[in-house]
């Protein structure tokens, strides 16, 4: 299982919030990869799950891949009410 | 490493701004002012908004404007405002607390952002944040949330 979390520069939010997923798996006891990049790189990367802000993530939806919108990247209960019926 | 960034001189609090690119320009000055960073930053900061939307308010009523190394730091530095009255990122965004986020490639800021995740992984951290009258309460609230999991 690999998540990929995704804002548009790849530096700040994207990383914040991939401790924050990191830290709801260890609450819900599960295990995955978890990276995070930017916008422009995001094609050359797979995951099976895309996560991050809805005006980010809107930008990769296809219909095929699954997309996981975050409203509070520093909510732990928000990420892990969102994650567990994916994983 | 988030208390050697954020400190008295780069600590701000002020009642209201007229918009958020307002918020940003002055959230941003004390940077300017000690060239750690290029005026074209600031500008590419409200670009990138501009372009992807207010995903900068990363949690209720706090955003961490940025943009690229490339576009115009000289310094990895970060500085902060507190807003007495929120100004709207989006129709549904409003915030108070603004932080720039200077970064010069993509390692050397990932501890400070750690200890920020610490900071505002909280609500009721924040909100204590936004009641500073003083920027010395801010730099000693940061101290204490900051360092909290290593006591």
């Amino acid at each position: 299982m690999k998540i990929l979390v995704v804002c548009g520069n790849g530096l700040g939010s994207s990383f914040m919030m991939e401790l924050t997923i990191k830290k709801a798996l260890l609450e819900l006891s599960k295990e995955a990869e978890v990276t995070h990049t930017d916008l422009t790189s995001v094609t050359s990367e797979k995951a099976d799950i895309y996560i991050g802000a809805g005006d980010i993530v809107d930008q990769l939806d296809n219909g095929v891949r699954k997309i996981v919108r975050v409203v509070n990247m520093m909510s732990i209960p928000e990420i892990k009410g969102k994650l567990a019926p994916l994983l | 490493m988030l208390t050697e960034l954020l400190h008295s001189e780069t600590i701000q609090i002020t009642n209201e701004v007229a918009n958020w690119q307002d918020a940003i320009r002055i959230a941003a000055s004390p940077l300017l002012q000690q060239n750690k960073i290029e005026k074209r930053y600031i500008q590419a900061m409200i670009d990138s908004i501009e372009q992807h939307g207010p995903y900068v308010v990363l949690t209720p009523k706090v955003a961490i404007p940025h943009a690229r190394p490339s576009d115009g730091v000289n310094e990895l530095s970060m500085s902060l405002l507190v807003l007495q009255k929120p100004v709207y990122f989006g129709p549904d965004k409003p915030v108070y607390v603004i932080i720039i986020l200077a970064a010069t490639d993509h390692t050397t800021h990932l501890q400070a952002l750690v200890d920020l995740t610490q900071v505002l992984q909280e609500p009721s951290q924040i909100d204590n944040i936004i009641g500073c009258k003083r920027a010395k309460c801010v730099m000693d609230k940061i101290k204490q949330y900051a360092t909290k999991e290593q006591l």
